[in-house]
């Protein structure tokens, strides 16, 4: 079973100004348990084109944050649209802000830098992730196929696939 | 000119903006209006909507993306199960914003 295990890291400012590293667990707190990722087309659609010999739509990598908080996996919907990915469906969704709003649904795979296999979502949901520094949200549609150890006291996480 | 510039901007945001809202709505009211033919002809099955037109049923959702991409590319379509049911979609990170919450 491959396994991708990830210590956290990251530096912050000391009270004179000098860079100093921080603890792993206070990374992991900080940044939350997010992974390297490359957003593609579904794997059997992308096949299915390069059979066809048409164009498949070019990858996207950035970072993708672990939320067990999330019943569905969610990718920045205006990557997907600039990938021109094609919508499968539509779901409504509420928040804070709004009242209810119809959301895109993407077929997507999702490749996790250190693992040598993709994980698929084919039914990601669109919404505004990309002003937060993450391209997807993996929840717990693709994490019913994983087993993931949060280890809070060394900052480190395990996810196996 | 400026004005214009600013009406014809204002008019194709518009444009798009109900576009965008309005998708797959065709897809979607066939798939309401049309429930219980599909579920008798595609028993358990996934159906491809495109338009008013049904590709078929496929026994997996990823025959059934597979065949439309084929047929239809990178444009729009519709993939359900023919049970498909209004799923609770629970994102908290998302529907409280608070995804970067600070202390």
């Amino acid at each position: 079973m491959p396994t991708l295990n990830v210590t956290f890291a990251g530096t912050g400012t000391d009270q004179n100004g000098n860079s100093v590293a921080i603890p792993s667990n206070h990374a992991l707190v900080s940044a939350g348990p997010r992974i390297q990722a490359t957003i593609t087309l579904l794997k059997p659609m992308a096949a299915t084109l390069l059979q066809t010999g048409k164009k498949v739509p070019q990858s996207v990598s950035g970072y993708a944050l672990i939320d067990t908080g999330a019943s569905s996996t969610c990718i920045d919907d205006a990557i997907a649209q600039k990938m021109g990915l094609p919508v499968v469906d539509t779901v409504q969704m509420s928040s804070a802000s709004h009242k209810t709003t119809t959301q895109n649904v993407y077929p997507v795979s999702i490749e996790l830098a250190g693992l040598p296999m993709s994980i698929d979502a084919p039914r990601a949901v669109g919404a505004a992730l990309s002003s937060q520094g993450i391209i997807a949200l993996i929840g717990r549609d693709v994490l019913q196929h994983c087993t993931l150890f949060y280890n809070g006291t060394t900052g480190q996480i395990s996810l196996s696939i | 000119m400026e004005k214009i510039s600013e009406v014809c901007y204002t008019k194709l945001t518009i444009k798009l903006i109900t576009e965008y809202t309005k998708m797959l709505d065709i897809e979607k009211q066939y798939f309401t209006d049309h429930r219980n033919e599909l579920c008798k002809k595609y028993p358990g099955e996934f159906v491809v909507i495109k338009g008013d037109i049904v590709t078929g049923g496929y026994d997996t959702q990823d025959d059934a993306m597979s065949d439309a991409i084929r047929l239809y590319g990178l444009d729009n379509y519709l993939i359900r199960n023919v049970n498909h049911t209004v799923q609770e979609l629970n994102i908290p990170a998302l529907t409280l914003g608070i995804l970067r919450a600070n202390p």
